[in-house]
């Protein structure tokens, strides 16, 4: 083509952009990233290091951002530290047919700068369960296709973790593990004696326990254990896009990223039949623009990505870019959870710790694994961690004086919480479209989410808090609490789903190398491309499939064949 | 300044969206944040003080008031509450003791711990106090977050450094 401005745009700087932008730029490619969040440099966090009399409301929100961010505010990690990351939800409406929570980030660097940092594998048998059981499509994917992809990615991540030789949660290339504290090593005897098949190990945390040379040459350093990461760390002692692949890409000189840019449609080339490039606003001006490229990568997290491609209308694709069988917007899914316990571990009173480590403990899934469990399909698994309570029990708490604050001084009790995660099914009808008339401030039309969990998804919540507290109970737990919190589908913040990947077109939106199946040229490798959630968390796996899609593609390229 | 005053002032450097000026709307206030605002009146604010003094009293750390909870808790009132949460708040802490401030002020300091205690003991139960909850909780946060709380009644560290194991006895008291 003959006006082509970049060799690839990649939409989105978030966990999978900014992974496709370091590897496009490191081979050379001239390579563009569009963002529509605020810019947000690495070493310029606004709240970082702030201690809480250094805020004016000591962390909390008042009333009148809340009603901006009116589905933000129930994020867990939403403070008057990490607000302004997230999205004001007035500005970036969309529609709920059913509950569906749409969590969204605000900066270049997407959730990246904000998550939660827990990664894992996926096992062999998370590729294949939609073919043994029929639920989805069959991922046209193995794991020994992804294996590779997650030895290269995870060295430059930086992942703390242990080695366990377990099927169902492969082993990674790893920096040291944090350590599990007195009360979980104990815990681990008892949970493992009692249940041989479960497994009580560190938590697999994106942090950086012992830096290595591409870590260190990129100024990132070892983790301090503040545990104030969403709010964004100057040591890039976690990964995110901003710390490391952004600055990797930038490096190379080969990188222009726009902050501020709304990407609205993909652009057809009726002629060529591929992609010609992207149209985006200008959020700041108002002002549409369009770029061409060679290659267009879409990584503007799951649902975005799938608006904007819904978005992408011509002649041959009416409904949507390479939507010939109107399989874009649907397996629509997160994982399910809010099943978990907690409870009170007697004694320990003399241990305590110095930090506040930013991992627990992670118990994998045993369920179905071997053998069939209970009323439902796939499995779960537990993030949880011991710690003692600190003062604020002393907000509701009674008393008062001397013998008040005394109390207040001293550490309490150890506690124990452990949390589901499981594994939704896909289901053809749980989806997304574009609403018909209505649309944001920049003209983008909203989306209409229509996405319900099922009874395997219920049953299997349930079997998490009972399960939940029959390990504690077993590990010598007092006043366990088992929870059964529904929250409804988005609420785990690992959407994924919407242009699945699969065998043939006319079951499947994207093939085996994350390509459109009828736009040669267009890749989408956030998690819409996923056809099926696991139990883990996802985005690591995200990132591995980025670096696959992208050596995929330059291949191609170099054989002109892109 | 008014809180309503200074999220109107972000909005304007925004252009659009709120959301972007929260470093605008931190620094603003930021810079009135510790500094009475002066919604308290002066009896008001002298009784906010004694009753946190009493909840948290000077021992070998500093008191609730020397640790500026009363001015937290005024900076709190004007600048977060709305205006409707706001007079709840401040016509339940005049009833708070079935009698006016001043009676209360009046009182010896026997007779004031005695009402707050049990006002306190009521807590969780079906008669608490609703405006004494309130007053309770902000005191509790305003001291164990205030510099003086968190680093002299606590133990705060900023960068504690890679995590470790340690014995209570090596730190003696909590964390922040
Ligand atoms: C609090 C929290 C905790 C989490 N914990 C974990 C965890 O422990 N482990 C884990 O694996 N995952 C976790 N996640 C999920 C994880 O953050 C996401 O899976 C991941 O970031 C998704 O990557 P992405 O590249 O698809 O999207 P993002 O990282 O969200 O990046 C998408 C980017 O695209 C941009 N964008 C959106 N629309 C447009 C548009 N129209 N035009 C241009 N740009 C656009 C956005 O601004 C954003 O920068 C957590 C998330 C949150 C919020
Ligand atoms: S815990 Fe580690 S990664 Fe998180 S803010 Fe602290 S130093 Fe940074």
């Amino acid at each position: 083509m003959s006006n082509t401005e970049y060799d690839v745009i990649v939409v989105g700087s978030g966990m999978s952009g900014g992974y496709a932008a370091k590897e496009f730029c490191e081979k050379g490619y001239k390579t563009l990233v569009l963002d529509r969040g605020e810019m947000v440099k690495h070493r310029q966090y606004k709240t970082e290091g702030k201690a809480p009399w250094q805020m004016p409301f000591r962390g909390d929100v008042p009333e009148e951002f809340k009603a901006e961010q009116h589905i933000q505010k129930d994020m867990y990690i939403y403070n008057d530290y990490t607000r302004h990351h997230l999205i004001n939800d007035r500005d970036h409406p969309y529609e709920q047919k059913k509950p569906f929570i749409w969590y969204r980030s605000a900066t270049v660097g997407g959730k990246s700068l904000i998550w939660g940092r827990q990664s894992y594998r996926w096992s062999k048998l998370d590729f294949e369960s939609n073919k043994l059981d029929g639920n989805g499509i069959d991922w046209p994917v193995r794991y020994e296709d992804i294996e590779p992809w997650y030895d290269r990615v995870e060295p430059f991540v930086g992942i703390s973790g242990s080695y366990e030789g377990l099927d169902v949660l492969p082993d990674g290339k790893f920096l040291p593990a944090l350590p599990l504290n007195v009360v979980e090593r104990d815990m681990k005897k008892k949970i493992e004696e009692t249940f041989p098949d479960r497994h009580f190990i560190p938590a697999r945390v994106a942090h950086l326990t012992q830096p290595q040379k591409q870590h260190l040459e990129l100024g990132r350093v070892q983790c301090q254990a503040r545990s104030e990461c969403p709010r964004g760390c100057s040591f890039g002692a976690y990964y995110s896009s901003n710390s490391a692949a952004l600055p990797a890409a930038e490096r190379t000189g080969n990188m222009t990223l726009v902050a501020n840019a709304q990407v609205q449609e993909v652009l057809y080339d009726q002629d060529s039949g591929r992609a010609s490039g992207v149209a985006y606003i200008d959020m700041r001006s108002g002002e549409r623009k369009q770029v061409g490229a060679r290659v267009v990568f879409m990584c503007a997290s799951t649902l975005a990505s799938v608006q904007i491609l819904l978005n992408s209308k011509s002649e041959t694709f009416p409904e949507g870019i390479g939507n010939r069988f109107d399989l874009l917007g649907r397996y629509i899914m997160d994982h399910c959870g809010g099943g978990g316990a907690s409870g009170m571990v007697p004694g320990y009173l003399e241990d305590y710790y110095k930090g506040r480590r930013p991992g627990g403990v992670y118990i994998p899934r045993f369920r179905n694994i071997r053998e069939k469990h209970g009323a439902f399909e796939r499995g779960y698994g537990f993030q949880c961690g011991a710690s003692r309570a600190g003062w604020h029990w002393a907000k509701n708490g009674k008393g008062i004086g001397k013998a008040f604050k005394e109390k207040v001084r001293q550490p309490g009790n150890w506690y124990f919480t452990m949390w589901g995660f499981g594994e939704s099914l896909p289901r053809y009808e749980n989806r997304v479209t574009l609403h018909p008339s209505k649309k944001d401030r920049w003209g983008m039309p909203i989306l209409v989410t229509d996405v319900a969990y099922g009874a395997n998804e219920s049953a299997m919540v349930k079997d998490m808090s009972d399960t939940a507290a029959e390990m504690l109970q077993a590990a010598g737990l007092q006043n366990i609490r088992p929870f059964e919190g529904e929250a409804p589908p988005g609420g785990a913040i690992h959407e994924m789903g919407g242009a699945c990947m699969g065998h043939s077109v006319e079951t499947s939106y994207l093939n085996k190398w994350n390509q459109c199946h009828d736009v040669k040229n267009l890749f989408v490798t956030d998690g819409a491309a996923f056809s099926s959630v696991s139990c883990v968390n996802p985005s690591i796996t995200f990132m591995a499939f980025t670096a696959r899609a992208v050596d995929y593609a330059d291949q191609q390229m170099q054989q002109r064949l892109l | 300044m008014k809180r309503r005053h200074f999220l109107i002032n972000i909005s304007a450097v925004l252009g659009y969206g709120a959301l972007v000026n929260d470093v605008a709307a931190l620094d603003a206030a930021l810079a009135i944040s510790g500094k009475p605002s002066g919604f308290l009146g002066p009896d008001e604010l002298e009784f906010v003080s004694q009753v946190s003094d009493i909840i948290i009293p000077q021992s070998d750390t500093p008191s609730a008031s020397q640790a500026g909870v009363p001015e937290y808790i005024d900076f709190y009132l004007s600048e977060y509450l709305e205006s409707k949460a706001r007079s709840l708040f401040v016509d339940g802490l005049r009833g708070l003791c079935a009698q006016s401030i001043n009676e209360f002020l009046a009182l010896s300091d026997e007779r004031k711990t005695e009402k707050i205690k049990s006002l306190d003991d009521r807590l969780g139960t079906s008669e608490e106090n609703t405006a004494y909850k309130q007053l309770k909780e902000l005191t509790v946060i305003g001291y164990y977050t205030s510099q003086v709380g968190a680093t002299q009644a606590l133990r705060y560290d900023p960068v504690p450094g890679p995590y470790k194991e340690i014995k209570l006895a090596e730190v003696g008291r909590a964390w922040l």
